[in-house]
């Protein structure tokens, strides 16, 4: 969009000379396009997962988000998505896209602040297709500051997993129509 | 406003038309020099998005203008939102969406710091000293006409409906 934005001041700069009409008082309409828009922030920098209680029990840890959104106010919809854009590493630990034993997995659940719908039930991550975490409908609008989500993660504890700290990276994307 | 128009009276002399002499004749010429004052602003303007952050909205245009004011008065450009963004629904001056700044004035002095744009009452944007002229070089100014470059920043709320709104700023310059 900044394109647009020097050659408007220089056709207006080069008018002057030729349009301008000097008097008491002038009047310039001003106008501003309102589009749909979103983004997000993510809170929760580093989400550490972590297990407790009984052996073997599941590692969780939350994510948590603010988004500010923007969408038709007829036709109008949005949506976050989220995708594991970095699997776990080193390897012999966890894994979305190779875990060592079939099953394992990396999920999970969404909490959602109106006017977002979070999604239903427990989601399975992915490296390859990006998962639904909320959706949005027509003229949707959050507040100024922002609205609060969060994700929930589960991911499972094989005794396969070699001892050691593992890291992954996920992706959260917003959009807005 | 009513602006003085600078007057001429001439006196003069018939021209002789006698030959083999010389006579000197007199005219008086006189002019009143009033202070007058104009400016001119784009009929246009757009403020432009910024990225899909809730950046808010941004433009910018000149004021243009030409003075000349007396020996102890000084002279002021004034900017008031006569018409609020429309239709409703979206940003609003009355609710003080719209704030500017002012760059450097080439002859006077623009506004200083960020203000809310009025719908109320008319806001100072350039002040002119007494004996300030417009053109020509010493003691007048090298530019004209002066400008002064306006800057303008909208908020882009989540809160506003999708679709184009424009409103109206009214400019005056102060009675000489």
């Amino acid at each position: 969009m900044r394109l647009f934005h020097c050659p408007v001041l220089l056709v207006l700069a080069a008018a002057l000379p030729i349009s301008a009409q000097f008097a008491s008082s002038g009047t310039t309409t001003m106008s501003v396009t309102v589009q749909p828009e979103a983004a997000i922030r993510i809170d929760t920098a580093v989400t550490t997962l972590t297990s407790t209680g009984t052996a073997f029990s599941n590692y969780t840890g939350t994510t948590a988000f603010t988004y500010k959104i923007r969408t038709l106010a007829s036709g109008g919809s949005g949506a976050i998505q989220l995708q594991v854009t970095a699997d776990f590493s080193p390897a012999n630990g966890p894994s979305v896209a190779s875990p060592p034993t079939a099953g394992d997995q990396l999920t999970y659940v969404c909490t959602v602040s109106a006017p977002g719908t979070g999604c239903t039930g427990t989601q399975v991550a992915s490296t390859t297709v990006a998962t639904s975490v909320s959706t949005f409908g027509a003229n949707a609008s959050s507040t100024s500051n922002g609205n609060s989500g969060s994700v929930s993660w589960t991911l499972t504890n094989d005794p396969a997993y070699r001892t050691g700290s593992y890291t992954a990276t996920t992706t959260l994307t917003i959009s807005a129509t | 406003m009513k602006i003085p128009i600078p007057t001429m009276s001439v006196a003069a002399g018939l021209a002789c038309l006698c030959t083999g002499a010389t006579q000197t004749v007199t005219q008086t010429v006189s002019a009143s020099v009033a202070p007058a004052a104009k400016i001119s602003v784009p009929a246009s303007a757009s403020l432009l998005y910024n990225g899909g952050s809730f950046l808010d909205f941004t433009g910018a245009f000149t004021l243009s203008y030409k003075a000349r004011t007396g020996t102890s008065t000084s002279v002021s450009a004034g900017m008031r939102v006569s018409t609020d963004f429309t239709p409703s629904g979206g940003p609003s001056a009355a609710a003080g969406h719209l704030t500017y700044t002012c760059g450097s004035a080439t002859l006077g002095t623009g506004c200083t710091g960020a203000t809310t744009a009025s719908t109320a009452a008319s806001q100072t944007v350039l002040t002119l000293p007494a004996l300030a002229c417009t053109g020509g070089g010493s003691p007048c100014s090298t530019a004209e006409p002066n400008t002064v470059q306006l800057q303008f920043q909208l908020r882009n709320l989540p809160s506003f409906a999708t679709g184009a709104y424009s409103g109206q700023l009214l400019f005056t310059i102060s009675a000489l």
